[in-house]
């Protein structure tokens, strides 16, 4: 059955590409943009590792995450991309999680004239850290969410709990059957030192709540297997992954082994054939030995 | 200068420090010299305070996670001392390895105490072996017991969202459990722990009036703390703070920054070599990723 699931993932790189060539191969450009496939308008611009989503309509564009942590220029490569395709104003600069490696840099975007949107935690975080590559949200979303509608499109922002981080925004294209999720639901690979920030009952909460969302495709916020985007098939994987993983540690806690026997005895088979398996393991192991050892 | 805690079993060490080593007992009481009635119970790597006054006793952590002989030894320990009622027992946070195993202890009628949000903790992971406390404390309580007068602080988030300062003002004793280590830099990862709030948290402590300082686990040889301990670790993780942030600016976390950053002033410290690099870690967090 699990083995299916990664194969079904394997599968899918071919099937739902975004028809050019495959990400992550050594000899990628720095910065890369693409459309959608069978979309009119939604972008994703990669830049390095990391990647957002922007959205051109004829009421202006909405762009995320700036993605330009240590990129003292990516910002403003960003609009720069966003330009060679429409000279329509920048709206919106919506921030997926309060995590710097995805949302320094919006000072391009601001000085283009957009107004930056976060969850209130994305504040309550970064207030007290006072990065100076990092402007703070204009707009603060609260847990009830919110709807921005511009040109035609409809972007829906919910907050489904913490689960990632304490701020993560959902971003569902209900029309494009589109979401755009960063961090929480990697595409076909293991997590990993993302697990320091996580909250792991909440998560499996949350991962349930985004799989009752009306979407096909999913846009991750790392180029994951080859740059393909995420299926439901993909999400349910990473919950169960999560799930055995909790199940596993649950065992080695209680018995009194957190932290330093449990996190060597800990092991996941069934998903050893993942990518960053054995790097992200560790991480996981330390997380939930936290929780099950801990009870935090 | 500084006050060390003298075993009651083995009075004839006469105020040498309690060594650490292989062939101690698995548990132990010592009285904290200078007090009648102020009392450390250790039991393996951790330990807990209790005081006994006229009015009953006042004990805290139940340390009994996995080891529920841990608890009625302690309540042994207890009585070897004194019958009075033991009235309170009172959590330092919400972590289990110090707060597992307080079912004895409710069983004799003690009420226990935490701080507000051990409740929402306690509550998210339900452990059975986890008494759930009946009083909850937001920013400070005192407790009034016989002439003793024990004070509860919360001075924001540090190791956990729920620790509690524990003062005795007339004695001049603190117990905080994990986030103060004596000669020592912090545990692993820091797991659960808000770094930047933690140094704000420390300057609290700092700025109460006391002397001596009872950790959780016990410290190099048994000794208790000083302030000039609890200085030296806030310098530390100041320095530590600073030399991570530069790092991630010039791109170095987590790698280089874990292989670069270095923190002589405190290589002498017993755990720093094991921790170092996860500390490291834990800041890069901080200043990369804004965690």
């Amino acid at each position: 059955m699990r083995v299916g699931l990664v194969a079904a993932a394997c599968a899918a790189v071919t099937a739902i590409g975004l028809g050019g060539p495959a990400f992550g191969q050594a000899q990628q450009p720095q910065i890369e943009t693409r459309k959608v496939e069978g979309t009119d308008n939604i972008y994703i611009f990669r830049n390095g590792n990391h990647q957002a989503m922007f959205i051109v309509t004829k009421g202006g564009v909405i762009a995320t995450d700036p993605v330009a942590y240590g990129r003292p220029t990516g910002g403003q490569q960003y609009v720069d991309e966003i330009r060679k395709i429409t000279n329509q104003p920048i709206r919106y600069l919506i921030y997926s999680h309060h995590h710097y490696d995805h949302i320094a840099g919006g000072k391009a975007f601001k000085d283009a004239g957009a107004r930056i949107i976060g969850h209130r935690n994305v504040k309550a975080r970064l207030e007290p850290l006072g990065d100076p590559n990092t402007p703070l949200p204009d707009e603060l979303v609260g847990d009830q969410g919110r709807v921005i509608t511009l040109g035609g499109t409809r972007l829906e922002l919910h907050y489904v709990g913490r689960n990632h981080s304490d701020s993560t925004l959902v971003m569902l294209l209900p029309k494009e059957k589109i979401v755009f999720v960063v961090d929480l639901l990697p595409v076909g690979r293991m997590p990993g030192r993302g697990m320091i920030d996580f909250y792991p009952l909440e998560a499996e909460k949350s991962i349930e709540r985004i799989l009752a969302m009306n979407w096909d495709r999913l846009i991750p916020g790392h180029p994951d297997s080859g740059g393909r985007l995420g299926t439901k098939d993909d999400a349910r994987l990473q919950l169960q992954l999560l799930r055995d993983a909790s199940a596993e540690m649950k065992k080695l806690g209680q018995g009194g082994k957190c932290w330093d026997t449990a996190e060597k005895e800990f092991a996941l088979p069934k998903y050893a054939s993942l990518p960053g398996y054995e790097q992200g393991l560790p991480f996981i192991a330390r997380r939930y030995c936290g929780l099950w050892g801990r009870g935090t | 200068m500084y006050r060390w805690i003298s075993m009651l079993v083995l009075a004839a060490l006469t105020g040498i420090a309690v060594e650490a080593s292989a062939q101690q007992p698995l548990y132990a009481t010592a009285r904290v010299e200078g007090t009648d009635n102020v009392y450390i119970y250790r039991y393996g790597n951790h330990q807990s305070m209790f005081v006994v006054t006229s009015g009953g006793v006042i004990a805290t952590d139940p340390i009994g996670l996995g080891r529920p002989q841990a608890v009625t030894t302690y309540i042994e320990e207890i009585r070897k001392i004194t019958k009075a009622p033991i009235r309170y027992v009172v959590y330092s946070h919400h972590h289990w390895d110090h707060i597992a195993g307080g079912k004895p202890f409710k069983d004799l009628g003690a009420v226990f105490v935490a701080h507000r949000n051990a409740k929402t903790r306690l509550e998210a992971i339900p452990n059975p072996d986890v008494v759930m406390p009946t009083q909850w404390v937001d920013k400070q309580h005192t407790i009034k017991l016989g002439n003793t007068v024990l004070e509860l602080h919360y001075v924001g988030r540090n190791h956990s969202d729920n620790s509690l300062v524990m003062r005795l003002p007339k004695e001049k004793i603190i117990f905080v459990v994990d986030w103060l280590p004596i000669n020592g830099i912090q545990f692993r990862g820091m797991a659960d722990t808000w770094p930047l709030e933690l140094q704000e948290s420390i300057k609290k402590v700092l700025a109460m009036d006391w002397e001596v300082l009872i950790p959780g686990h016990p410290g190099p040889g048994g000794r208790l703390g000083t302030k000039d301990d609890v200085r030296a670790h806030l310098a530390y993780l100041e320095e530590l703070s600073a030399a991570t942030k530069k790092a991630a600016e010039e791109g170095k976390c987590y790698d280089a920054a874990i292989k670069e950053i270095q923190l002589p002033k405190y290589e002498s410290w017993p755990n720093y070599k094991a921790f170092l690099a996860s500390n490291i870690e834990r800041y890069c967090d901080v200043w990369r990723r804004g965690i």
